[in-house]
């Protein structure tokens, strides 16, 4: 209940900005995602806001002890490809060898 | 090159000309994929000797952070996260290159190409050396 009622209220700070929301969605479910080397969320999927206010890009990394860590950087240009094709961001981590 | 690369490269040759390089405050963290603090030199442009002498360490003497300035002649500055090992607080072995942090402590080291305006935040995760790596 508190998680929904923080998520309605971050996206509607957003609907007032500009910047835009996506839903990060991270495999496998436990794993963690960092924002811009803080912590963001362990696992399953939440709202992430992409703000360029102080930043030009954005960076998104995942980890889990028994797969590959993901690192992703996100400027301006490629999250309004993802505006235009109305796309989740999505990271799906490999499995270690 | 994008654009968004081309115009900062610009406006850094500008600022370079009229004598001012623009820096910007950074703070590393390295940690491995348990999430454990991983001991790391910070090496700036590939600045071994620098990075050694400065102490640009991070996770040595305990759980911390490394705040560093960095200046940015060029759009890009590359900055390597060098596993070391520790032992008593003390890097047993100071690496002098990419292979030789990655030889000494069983660790794969992670390049990253910063910008000026990239997030004041730099986290690395680092993985084990595999026979492939």
């Amino acid at each position: 209940m508190r998680r929904t009622v923080a998520t309605a209220l971050l996206l509607s700070l957003c609907a007032c900005s500009s910047a835009p929301v996506f839903t990060l969605k991270v495999d496998p479910a436990d794993a963690t995602v960092y924002v811009n080397g803080e912590m963001f969320a362990k696992g399953g999927s939440r709202p992430l806001v992409f703000d360029f206010s102080k930043v030009d890009r954005i960076c998104v990394q995942a980890t889990h002890r028994d797969y590959e860590p993901h690192f992703e950087m996100f400027d301006r240009e490629r999250i309004d490809q993802f505006v235009a094709r109305n796309l989740d961001v999505t990271i799906t981590l490999k499995a270690r060898n | 090159m994008s654009l968004r690369l081309l115009l900062s490269s610009s406006v850094l040759a500008v600022l370079a000309a009229c004598g001012g390089v623009p820096k910007q405050r950074f703070v590393f963290d390295a940690i491995d994929v348990t999430e454990g603090p991983r001991p790391c030199l910070v090496v700036v442009n590939d600045d071994w000797a620098t990075a050694a002498e400065k102490g640009q360490v991070v996770n040595v003497a305990g759980d911390d952070e490394l705040t560093l300035e960095i200046a940015f002649p060029s759009a890009e500055v590359v900055v390597t996260m060098a596993p070391v090992l520790v032992e008593n607080g003390q890097i047993t072995r100071m690496p002098k290159s990419r292979k030789e942090a990655r030889d000494y402590s069983g660790f794969v080291e992670e390049l990253r190409k910063l910008q000026l305006r990239d997030p004041s935040r730099q986290l690395f995760i680092l993985t084990r050396k595999t026979s492939s790596s």
